[in-house]
């Protein structure tokens, strides 16, 4: 499936958050988007999620997102969550089987495949941060989207967890086809597992790598595309 | 133990609680006693002691807090007001009072939760909540000052108190029960869901916006009935959902049908020692809630505090 953006803004109390964003997600392609803090990257995640108001388009397959019910969305997108404390004690299965609320669908494969099946039992409020993550992607899994937006997956996690969560997440999107976004900060896992790279700064996006040299742009992404060229 | 053996087990235990209460009083097994009086009391607090637990469940597993309950809205307070009111006005309807009072102030509620945040976040719904109780609590306690010969009655029925119920009463709370039960038990998976995390269900697919809105809506009239019928009984709702957490875990598909038996009994033993252990003077029902409730309060607190 098919996501675009045309001239997508968005301001809190007449602050621009993102300004005049357009650009086009391709069926099956991975892009890997970068930016200093304050760039909009979570901004644009709550747009895509329609959690904050935004003037301009955003359509997927040419329809527009508003248009969709909340499951019937949740079936289209999926958007990794990012939580760190849970206040009741449901296992890990229960947790990752509520991911299937938009289908009705639960497949317990999802859990081999995020490495928990030798947790399947276990609460998880016992879990590490990691472990946690891992619930949280084979949630994804189960909700079974065929857009995925991940807004700093890997946050919290040392080299070799966010190396693990990239392979389990890599693999799933090549096999499945899908479509993702992914906010990182990390070029090298940008480069080994996204098909571009877009870059976002002041709310402003930044076409290709290559663009953001003739524009007046920070030196944070100079070096960024110093990385990336490299 | 397997679950249909549990809820069997749970089943008997309410029946054996119920008969036991129906026949322990100060006065013994008088048959007209039993039929007037203590049958249709005892009917009306297991119904009482179930809905102000599930409406605990529904509030905690919704506003992922687990020191709420189903006063948090404010409800019950706004309920209170209309049963003052109607005290002091010496009109003998205190029961459709309380009612429209109850109404009256889930609108009010909803109308400042949404006009202060309209995205209905679970943080503003408890502070509009605790704020609206506390102005509640204090228009009742200028009424008390003003109206001080009615100060008494008032009083003892703010404690909470199930002294001459009826059949009818029974019949519209059981009505109520049914409804609210049914309901809470279609939106189960939301509440398991939302209890994770507000921005975690509305990825997943939940209308979070419907979903706390027809929750909580449920919840107002459970708790504004039962206000209406018995004044306020605390704490029910807060521990009963604790304790049953411990015996069927977090799933509100397993809670809820859990904590309508567990807090049938619950509510039935603390009326039974209300009125025996001072016979002939009976403790408002409120107080022996109250205080079992305080301790598991604190239990429950520390419990959290240390993860």
């Amino acid at each position: 499936m098919n996501l675009e953006l045309k001239h997508v803004t968005a301001e809190i109390e007449s602050k621009k958050l993102i300004d005049d964003v357009s650009f086009k997600l391709d069926s099956g392609s991975w892009l890997m988007m970068v930016g200093p803090n304050g760039a909009g990257k979570s901004s644009l995640v709550r747009c895509l999620a329609r959690t904050i108001d935004y003037k301009g388009d955003i359509t997927i397959d040419g329809v527009n997102i508003q248009s969709f019910k909340s499951r019937e969305y949740a079936r289209i997108i999926g958007f990794q969550s990012q939580i760190n404390h849970i206040t009741y004690e449901f296992s890990v299965e229960e947790v990752v089987a509520m991911g299937a609320y938009s289908n009705d669908k639960y497949d317990p494969s999802v859990l081999k495949l995020a490495d928990l099946e030798h947790l399947r039992n276990k609460s998880v409020l016992t879990l590490s941060g990691g472990e946690l993550q891992r619930v949280f992607l084979a949630q994804l899994f189960a909700q079974n989207p065929d857009i995925l937006v991940l807004d700093e997956p890997t946050n919290n996690l040392d080299i070799k967890h966010q190396q693990e969560l990239f392979e389990i997440l890599g693999s799933w999107i090549k096999d499945r086809g899908v479509s993702a976004l992914s906010i990182v900060h990390d070029l090298n896992i940008a480069k080994k597992y996204g098909d571009d790279l877009l870059v976002l700064n002041k709310g402003k996006f930044v076409d290709s790598i290559d663009d953001a040299f003739e524009m007046d742009v920070s030196a944070y992404m100079q070096e960024m595309g110093e990385q990336w060229k490299a | 133990m397997k679950n249909t053996v549990k809820y069997i087990v749970l089943v008997l235990l309410t029946l054996a609680v119920f008969v036991v209460c129906v026949c322990v009083g100060s006065v013994g097994l008088d048959t007209d006693i039993i039929t007037s009086l203590r049958l249709p009391r005892v009917i009306c607090v297991a119904l009482l002691g179930a809905a102000l637990s599930i409406c605990g469940v529904a509030m905690q597993t919704l506003l992922k807090n687990p020191l709420a309950d189903g006063s948090t809205l404010g409800v019950s307070s706004g309920a209170s007001i209309g049963a003052v009111a109607a005290m002091i006005l010496g009109i003998p309807f205190v029961f459709p009072f309380a009612v429209i009072a109850a109404f009256l102030s889930l609108l009010l509620i909803l109308a400042l939760t949404r006009r202060i945040d309209p995205g209905f976040n679970t943080n503003t719904i408890i502070l509009v909540g605790v704020v609206f109780a506390m102005f509640a609590s204090s228009i009742i306690s200028l009424l008390i000052a003003l109206f001080p010969q009615n100060a008494l009655t008032i009083t003892f029925w703010t404690f909470g108190s199930v002294v001459g119920v009826d059949y009818y009463k029974c019949a519209i709370l059981a009505v109520v029960l049914c409804l609210g039960f049914i309901v809470f038990m279609a939106r189960a998976n939301e509440l398991n869901i939302m209890s994770i995390g507000e921005e975690n269900a509305s990825h997943i697919g939940v209308n979070v916006g419907i979903t706390k809105i027809i929750i909580l809506v449920c919840v107002a009239v459970l708790i504004g009935v039962s206000v209406a019928i018995a004044g306020t009984i605390a704490f029910v709702g807060l521990i009963v959902p604790h304790i049953c957490r411990f015996i069927v875990g977090a799933n509100a598909k397993k809670l809820l049908p859990a904590s309508l038996f567990y807090g049938s009994c619950f509510l039935m033993l603390a009326d039974l020692l209300s009125r025996t252990i001072a016979s002939p003077i009976e403790l408002p029902i409120g107080v022996v809630t109250s205080v079992i409730g305080a301790v598991v309060f604190m239990f429950v607190f520390f419990r959290q505090r240390k993860k």
